[in-house]
């Protein structure tokens, strides 16, 4: 798992840094930070996910992930004030109503923090530890309870606060409920009343209708959408805005197909808001899907959605390194310049400008919503020379490596891991059979390459991807993307073992799933420690065009894998025994079968 | 690609052909299939190449001696020579490709009864045996394959004129511009006679080697050389681009350029012609749904006009379907080997909007399949005559039914060559084929344009829409009224309810639909 093992990596080095370094700011034995002075920034990747304005809008704030830190920006000087490290990784930041205190998620430390950000000082009044993985934070707007969207846990976790409220008495935060949901959350949207919420998969097209109130689940419904980066209430009230992409797998990783906008396409959704209320409705009708991109100029990897005061939707295009910005779905777009990879977005309280968080440049951009005008961006901080990984990373998330921009490498690898889907390209060698797109996670460790297992050297796979799937740069991409792609990937580690998984099963269950994976010699193909093995199986499955042998995927993390086998056909790892039998027409009992699931997910 | 843009668009050699210098083109140019060989040694391989070709692709391929013992025969009647006696039996009890060059080698005419070359004698062979293959082949180069893919992606890349061949002054000639393309832009004009390409004069060359020569990759330029029939030579550049053609139209073109897709009436009702169905015809019709879907009131039904749509690629038009479906099967395509399904992604463009289509005896291939899936899930309702279920239409009429069948592109050996022939067949979602009963392919086949009344008599397959217009009173698509408004400004179909029965059928049909809905 990427996220973690970098950002673990990362908060090793800050700690060791801030032993070494006089000056440097460190969490202090009663809670507080101490700022780093703007004048003795340090050059270090930072990452900024996510903005949040407080003090009346006189300060913007970044939480920053592969620094845990927050960068303290005043935005008339344009400045960066100052910078608390105050976790491992952070990937959210949110300002409650009383416009002083903010929570952060450590998405690396797996806590959320409540900090008084009066006067910069940005104190970390309590931490609260949520299950792993916590990517966002939704808070009510009475600012007395907030929700988290726990990623690998598939979990969200309910929290009751204190301090949000200007009438508030001693700060505290503390955990009431956690929720589990049948796929891994993300983006987070609380109905006009907040009385629901709505929770986008992070990887496919799954939304989740939570009854805040009463913390329960009420429905889990399917849109065609994969890679949803935003999710927020339109101006009216009524209608719910999605930012996504859409895989056709009819469709082919030719270059007509892909040319034509037919392969992959990005877009803003316009959900209603009654039909997303009503478990039983249809999603669909009455929906409206707008295209963010056109042919000749692909708007690769929608990262991010905002609403202003006025109506106005500003959407982040990852890829391209652009926003769009609109007076409304369906109505002309305007796509202006922004950093390496804008994701997050906060619109000044004058509603002028909207500040853009570029992620991958460490920068933020400053455009002016009726003009698109753009100012040079602020620089959070001195930037270290890249290592071939860190370059690497950014060709990955860049769909300038595609023709004319219509996707990267994460459009269907979702943030190194997979979309889910099945896309029909030239992996297998052939058009006609679609295969499900693979995780990269652990990719490093898990070769020969491609479902047939045809490819020795991922390098070789890597050029071939971005020749025959993104029809990228002409001849062929360059030597040094193709070392740095690969050194990234080569950096990404395996999916993380579910914690949760230990939770959900008695220890006697997990045992006797492991016997029945002995027993049943899964570990023939399945091999420990990756779960894999370079050689080719014959497990009784055919694709369209007669392949029968393929190279078994790693089943390291293989409850968030799922659809499961070459061409997705397994909903769950249940199926994968029960209906499908695998391999090769086994019969397990219904004990046995549940056993196995069992300790398969906490690998 | 279906007939209209292969005749528009491949314009620049098919216009000619279709012009009447098609005999003088073929002997002036060598044959593609036979001009870089050399002698019964190399020939043999590329038949072998090509026999393994239809034994692996085609829907139902003969025996290769069938194939090996036409091509010879082939080559006999070349060099007017009597077939050898015993031939059948010795080409039956061929067994390797080793065996069959020997006995090519053995058979080759020292002495033809009449003077040809050599490469006419290969080509003979070539001819006589795809003549065999069930359903007739072609064979092609690589170079020419590329110029088709960029058909079907409805991206030509040229300087996007259409020429033609002058007999008398041995010059190839500009018979159409595109308005705005590079050759436009570059100056030339209509009746330009081509006298030199990048440098070259084109007096010696054929059609085709000026084709060939005015090609090159997107944003190169070449340099040509042209002079009005009684004018000075004009040195002009063009850059090469990609020629873009709508494939789909709506009623009228408005001033600014753009289609209007509104019928004119009460009630607001929405046109869309198919021209073709490319690479790009998903993307077009999202374009005009998003228009449509967007108005405020918005269309409240849409008729999708599919006469005279003999679409053959099969990919675009899954993708067509996959637009206008919210699920359900497309159909099921079968090859020799193997059946395909393909079934709809969820979500529709004009979800819920009640739909027309609009079909005659010439919607055939892959736009009747398409038409069949729009009936078969309910989601159109058809209007017109009977479909034909394809072209191909066996010689021993009566009573033969024909198949909608598949015609596909595939590499002959190494890449060097493609061979089009027969490889599917269309099928309904549920497996039943387009046509009533399916048939097997005669090797000899040919087009039939007949009368709309013969056509609807003799129709033993195709689709039988919800409501059949009277062949009388239905215009075949090629009867049609025309107006200006092509690409080349040639002539465009009008849409008039008035003389259109099937169209105004198609209105009445709506307008009873969407008082109850």
């Amino acid at each position: 798992m990427k996220t973690t093992t970098r950002s673990t990596a990362a908060a090793f080095w800050i700690l060791l840094l801030l032993a070494l370094l006089p000056g440097r700011s460190g969490i202090c034995g009663d809670g507080t930070t101490k700022p780093v002075d703007a004048k003795v920034l340090t050059a270090r990747i930072r990452r900024p996910m996510a903005l949040a304005l407080v003090d009346g809008g006189s300060r913007l704030l970044t939480a920053n992930r592969q620094s845990g830190s927050i960068s303290v920006i005043d935005p008339a000087t344009r400045r960066v004030l100052a910078e608390h490290y105050v976790g491992r990784g952070l990937a959210d930041i949110v300002a409650l109503p009383d416009d002083r205190h903010v929570l952060a998620v450590d998405q690396a430390g797996h806590e959320i923090l409540l900090l008084d950000g009066h006067a910069d000082a940005l104190g970390v009044l309590a931490r609260v530890q949520v299950s792993p993985d916590p990517v966002h934070i939704v808070a009510a707007s009475d600012g007395s309870s907030c929700v988290v969207a726990s990623r690998w846990s598939r979990r969200l976790t309910f929290l009751e606060l204190t301090c949000g409220r200007s009438t508030a008495n001693e700060p505290s935060l503390k955990i009431v409920k956690p929720l589990d949901l049948p796929f891994c959350p993300r983006e987070l949207a609380a109905s006009p009343d907040g009385s629901k919420l709505v929770v986008a998969d992070a990887f496919g097209g799954k939304l989740a209708l939570i009854d805040w109130r009463r913390r329960s689940l009420e429905s889990v419904r399917s849109i065609p959408a994969h890679n949803i980066r935003g999710l927020a209430l339109a101006a009216d009230g009524k209608t719910l805005l999605v930012a996504h992409q859409m895989l056709n797998p009819l469709a082919r990783s030719t270059f007509d197909d892909l040319h034509w906008g037919l392969l992959i396409s990005n877009h803003l959704r316009v959900l209603r808001l009654d039909a997303m209320l009503k478990p039983d409705a249809d999603l669909l009708k009455g929906s409206g899907l707008f295209e963010l991109g056109d042919v000749g100029k692909g708007a690769a990897d929608p990262s991010g959605l905002i609403v202003d005061s006025r109506g106005h939707l500003i959407i982040a295009l990852g890829g391209v390194n652009e926003a769009a910005i609109t007076q409304g779905p369906g109505q002309p777009l305007r796509r202006v310049a922004a950093g390496r990879r804008p994701g997050a977005m906060a619109v000044s309280r004058d509603g002028k400008v909207v500040y853009i968080a570029n992620c991958l440049d460490d920068t933020v951009s400053v455009v002016e919503i009726d003009s698109g005008r753009s100012s040079s961006p602020i620089a959070l901080g001195p930037a270290p020379e890249m290592s071939l990984a860190d370059r690497g990373e950014r060709f990955f998330f860049d769909a300038r490596l595609s023709h004319d921009g219509w996707m990267s490498c994460h459009s269907c690898h979702t943030d190194g891991h997979t979309c889910g889907l099945k896309s029909d390209t030239l992996g297998d060698g052939s058009y006609g059979a679609p295969k499900k797109i693979p995780s990269l996670l652990g990719v490093g460790t898990t070769g020969p390459w491609t479902w047939t297992g045809s490819m020795e050297r991922l390098e070789d796979q890597v050029r071939k991807s971005i020749q025959t799937t993104m029809h990228g740069p002409k001849p062929a991409p360059t030597a040094e993307q193709v070392e740095a792609l690969t050194a990234y990937l080569r950096s990404l580690g395996p999916l993380p073992p579910d914690l949760t998984g230990g939770e959900r099963s008695p220890e006697a269950a997990l045992l006797r799933g492991r016997a029945v994976f002995q027993a049943r010699k899964c570990d023939a193909c399945h091999a420990p420690p990756e779960y894999t093995s370079p050689e080719r199986f014959d497990v009784g499955l055919t694709d369209e065009v007669g392949n029968r042998r393929f190279n078994p995927p790693s089943l390291r993390g293989v409850g968030r894998r799922e659809p499961l086998l070459h061409d997705g056909r397994a909903g769950t790892l249940e199926d994968l025994f029960q209906r499908d039998r695998h391999p090769r027409e086994s019969v397990l009992s219904t004990q046995e079968i549940g056993d196995l699931v069992a300790f398969l997910r906490t690998l | 690609m279906g007939r209209n843009l292969t005749t528009i668009l491949g314009g620049l050699v098919s216009a000619v052909l279709i012009a009447g210098t098609l005999q003088q083109a073929a002997a002036e140019s060598p044959s593609p299939a036979a001009a870089e060989l050399k002698g019964p040694r190399e020939l043999g391989k590329h038949v072998q190449d090509i026999t393994d070709t239809v034994l692996r692709h085609h829907l139902d391929p003969p025996a290769r001696q069938q194939m090996i013992l036409a091509g010879i025969k082939g080559l006999y009647e070349a060099a007017g020579l009597p077939i050898p006696a015993g031939l059948s039996r010795r080409v039956s009890a061929l067994t390797t490709p080793e065996q069959f060059t020997a006995l090519l080698v053995e058979l080759w005419p020292s002495k033809p009864a009449k003077s040809i070359r050599t490469d006419d004698l290969a080509e003979a062979v070539v001819n006589g045996l795809l003549a065999s293959v069930p359903g007739g082949a072609e064979i092609s180069p690589a170079k020419e394959h590329e110029v088709q893919e960029q058909f079907q992606g409805n991206r030509y890349i040229g300087i996007h004129i259409q020429v033609r061949y002058d007999d008398k002054e041995k010059r190839t000639v500009i018979a159409g511009i595109v308005p705005g393309g590079p050759a436009d832009r570059a100056g030339m004009k209509q009746e330009d006679r081509i006298e030199q390409v990048n440098g070259v004069d084109t007096k010696d060359l054929t059609l085709r080697q000026v084709v060939d020569r005015l090609r090159g990759a997107d944003g190169t330029d070449v340099s040509v050389t042209v002079r009005q029939p009684k004018g000075e030579a004009r040195n002009l550049k063009a850059t090469r681009g990609p020629l873009f053609i709508a494939t789909i139209t709506g009623v009228h073109k408005k001033t600014s350029g753009e289609w209007d897709y509104h019928l004119a009436g009460p009630d607001s009702i929405g046109y869309i012609r198919f021209r073709d169905i490319a690479a790009s015809t998903p993307h077009e019709l999202r374009k005009v749904a998003q228009e449509l879907e967007g108005e405020n009131p918005n269309p409240r039904g849409l008729i999708i006009d599919l006469r005279g749509l003999s679409s053959t690629s099969l990919h675009p038009t899954v993708l067509l379907a996959d637009c206008l479906l919210d699920h359900g099967r497309i159909g099921q395509v079968r090859e020799a080997e193997r059946v395909m399904a393909y079934d709809a992604t969820p979500d529709a463009l004009f979800r819920g909007w009640p739909l027309v289509a609009l079909v005659d005896a010439e919607t055939a291939h892959t736009a009747e399949w398409l038409a069949a899936a729009l009936q078969d899930n309910h989601r159109a309702v058809l209007v017109g005559t009977a479909t034909q279920s394809g072209w191909v239409q066996p010689r021993q009429l009566p009573g033969f039914p024909a198949a909608a069948v598949l015609r596909s592109s595939v590499p002959v050996g190494d890449g060097a060559w493609y061979l089009s022939l027969i490889t599917a067949r269309l099928e309904h979602g549920d497996g039943r084929p387009l046509a009533a009963s399916p048939a097997s392919l005669n090797p000899l086949t040919i087009v039939l344009r007949r009368s709309p009344e013969r056509n609807a008599r003799e129709a033993n397959g195709g689709l039988k829409p919800d409501h059949v217009i009277s062949p009388r009173n239905a215009r075949p698509e090629s009867q049609r009224p025309t107006r200006p408004g092509g690409i080349f400004g040639a002539e465009d179909s009008t849409v008039d309810p008035w003389s259109d029965a099937v169209l105004a059928k198609a209105i009445e049909v709506l307008r009873a639909g969407l008082k109850s809905f």
